[in-house]
């Protein structure tokens, strides 16, 4: 398909995605990074932990989009004494008949809001992850494929605090995303407090189908990606792995390790949805930027020495944008 | 001889005041003596590991001798007992038979705060004059010897001497060529960078790539050229910004007003080139080309530090 033709058709089918913001910013006051992101995962079909205090409205944005969306949504709170059957549903033996139902769990919807994911044991979030890469749940003898779209958003408790299971790096890595969630700016609080006080927060409407979504999937896949901005995204992540490589010696004894070949494909891939959601035909730099903290972060381990002088993943992503050259 | 055999024999007299506590003898090296020569008198104290002994002092009635100095005591010991011996050098100048006294030590044991007392024999000594012989010839004083001249010496104090004389010759050579070799600084012209990219433009222009068919290889050149030009002019990582980064930074920049809006629209046509396969009109590679050449121009620094014949010879 010509480029001009691409382009156009973008900026025609991706009108939905104004209709979903301006349906969402209805109740939800700032945090546009927040939302935007999650409709990368959504269109990029990869699911986002989210990092960040207590009342930064993560369970208000994904009920309001599940709302705008005519969609799903389950909160599954995790505990320490949750079970595997607790989150994917467990078979239960009638009386009656002398048969076996099944009782499909929470996870059978399309926004799953995993709040404190790490504080249930392994086996549950085992149990989640593998539904996360799989998209189909097996109960008893039965395979059940969970409804299109599927986005989990999980929470995480700062891995200090005590009764808490640290999510491994392997399953970490299966999250497109990691989103970091900052206070509200001044005048954004004052617009949620006096939406509070008065009740002022408008109803939302479903705007938007589950197969809207997943036509802007298919489009997404036919964005133009340019050998330029394909080099740009592997110099950037071969950086993360080898920083002498470019120039970048500082960071030699800082990282553990870098980014894996998912970091590679998720940052096309969340390029490709922020080139759509900027109603674009194709990828420029820019959408590589704009998403590559949020690929990276959890994807870049550093060494107890770094760790020890507080150099955190953020800063190196930030030495490795400024040392890599853009095309 | 026969002094000197007296000489050798010591004399130690031991008294055994205490059963197996303490004992003490007082001696000298020999009797017989010539005036004026050094009498080493020791006195040796032995006694049990807890006894505590005061060092002795020689009696006031040493009249006829004279207290020269007195040495640092030496201890040692075994698995009983300790040995110390304070040793005192006197000498005597007059010719006489002379008696060293009793010395009085005082010591005390571990569970016992009061001191007790014994006391060493005295020894005799004799102190002789130099024998002068009355029958023979008084002699002249001899007269100085003249030391016969050390070759040896000689030779090496030369071969020092040499030494030096070589060695202040190779430093001072050494320094010289040092010297002679050390480099001329080479004047360094510093081409500004509104000369380098403007260089480099016409180089892009000559090589005539868009017209060749690499338009794509055309953008991606210019706008390498005016973000290379960015980074030198006003210090911007421009090679490491994209195009909203790129305009951002330029904001902050006194000369913004000049270059803003061309910048941007200048950057965006190459990126849409670049990144979205499209196809320029010839008048819009002509354009990038003029917009390029007037982004530098408008922002030449006020005063140019470098020559007309200095851009040609770069």
């Amino acid at each position: 398909m010509d480029i001009a033709e691409l382009n156009e058709k973008i900026k025609n089918e991706s009108a939905f995605i104004d209709l979903l913001l301006g349906e969402i910013r209805k109740v939800i006051v700032g945090q546009k990074e927040m939302i935007e992101r999650l409709i990368v995962g959504l269109l990029g079909n990869g699911h986002i932990l989210l990092e960040g205090v207590p009342g930064l409205a993560k369970t208000l944005a994904i009920t309001t989009l599940s709302s705008a969306m005519k969609a799903k949504f389950q909160r599954i709170q995790f505990t320490p004494d949750l079970l595997p059957a607790d989150l994917i549903g467990t078979q239960i033996y009638n009386q009656k008949d002398g048969n076996f139902l099944i009782k499909k769990g929470p996870i059978f919807a399309n926004f799953i809001l995993a709040d404190e994911i790490n504080r249930a044991p392994a086996k549950v979030q085992s149990a989640l992850l593998e539904a996360m890469q799989e998209r189909q749940i097996t109960i008893g003898k039965e395979t059940f494929k969970l409804e299109e779209p599927f986005l989990v958003l999980a929470t995480q408790n700062p891995i200090e605090q005590e009764g808490t299971y640290p999510l491994p790096e392997a399953q970490v890595d299966r999250f497109m995303l990691k989103v970091k969630i900052t206070y509200p700016a001044r005048d954004e609080e004052l617009a949620i407090m006096r939406q509070n006080i008065n009740n002022t927060a408008k109803q939302v409407q479903p705007v938007i189908s589950p197969n809207d979504i997943l036509r802007g999937r298919e489009l997404i896949k036919q964005i133009y990606i340019d050998g330029k901005i394909e080099k740009y995204i592997l110099d950037i992540v071969f950086a993360s792995r080898n920083p002498a490589e470019f120039g970048l010696n500082n960071l030699v004894d800082m990282i553990n390790y870098g980014g894996s070949p998912r970091a590679t494909i998720n940052l096309a891939l969340g390029a490709k949805a922020m080139a759509f959601i900027k109603r674009r035909g194709y990828v420029i730099p820019e959408d590589v930027r704009a998403i590559c903290h949020d690929v990276l972060r959890h994807r870049i381990a550093v060494t107890y020495e770094a760790e020890a002088e507080n150099i955190t993943p953020e800063y190196i992503i930030n030495e490795i944008l400024n040392k890599v050259e853009v095309p | 001889m026969v002094r000197f055999l007296l000489g050798a024999i010591c004399i130690f007299i031991v008294v055994n005041v205490q059963a197996q506590t303490i004992s003490v003898a007082a001696y000298t090296d020999t009797t017989d003596y010539l005036v004026g020569d050094f009498i080493n008198y020791e006195i040796e104290v032995v006694t049990r590991k807890n006894i505590k002994v005061i060092s002795p002092i020689l009696p006031n009635t040493l009249t006829q001798l004279e207290l020269i100095t007195r040495e640092e005591s030496i201890s040692t010991e075994d698995e009983k007992s300790k040995t110390t011996i304070y040793k005192f050098i006197i000498a005597g100048y007059d010719s006489v038979r002379a008696v060293i006294p009793p010395v009085v030590v005082k010591y005390r044991t571990a569970d016992d705060t009061s001191f007790k007392k014994i006391i060493t024999d005295s020894v005799v000594i004799h102190i002789h004059t130099v024998p002068v012989s009355t029958a023979e010839e008084i002699k002249d004083v001899k007269s100085p010897i003249t030391i016969p001249y050390n070759w040896k010496w000689l030779l090496l104090w030369a071969a020092i001497v040499l030494l030096i004389i070589v060695a202040g010759y190779y430093s001072y050579k050494k320094y010289k060529q040092k010297k002679s070799e050390r480099p001329v600084e080479k004047k360094i012209i510093i081409i500004p960078p509104y000369v380098k990219a403007l260089i480099a433009l016409e180089n892009l222009e000559s090589e005539r790539l868009w017209q060749k068919g690499f338009v794509k290889d055309y953008h991606s050149r210019i706008t390498e050229i005016i973000r290379n030009y960015f980074e030198e002019r006003f210090d911007l990582p421009a090679m490491e910004l994209t195009t909203t980064e790129t305009i951002h930074h330029l904001k902050s920049i006194k000369e913004k007003e000049k270059i803003l809006d061309i910048t941007y629209d200048f950057l965006s046509n190459a990126d849409l080139v670049k990144f979205a396969k499209f196809q320029p009109l010839e008048q819009v590679n002509e354009k990038m080309m003029k917009q390029a050449k007037e982004i530098i121009h408008s922002t030449i620094p006020q005063k140019p530090v470098i020559t007309e014949e200095e851009i040609v010879n770069a």
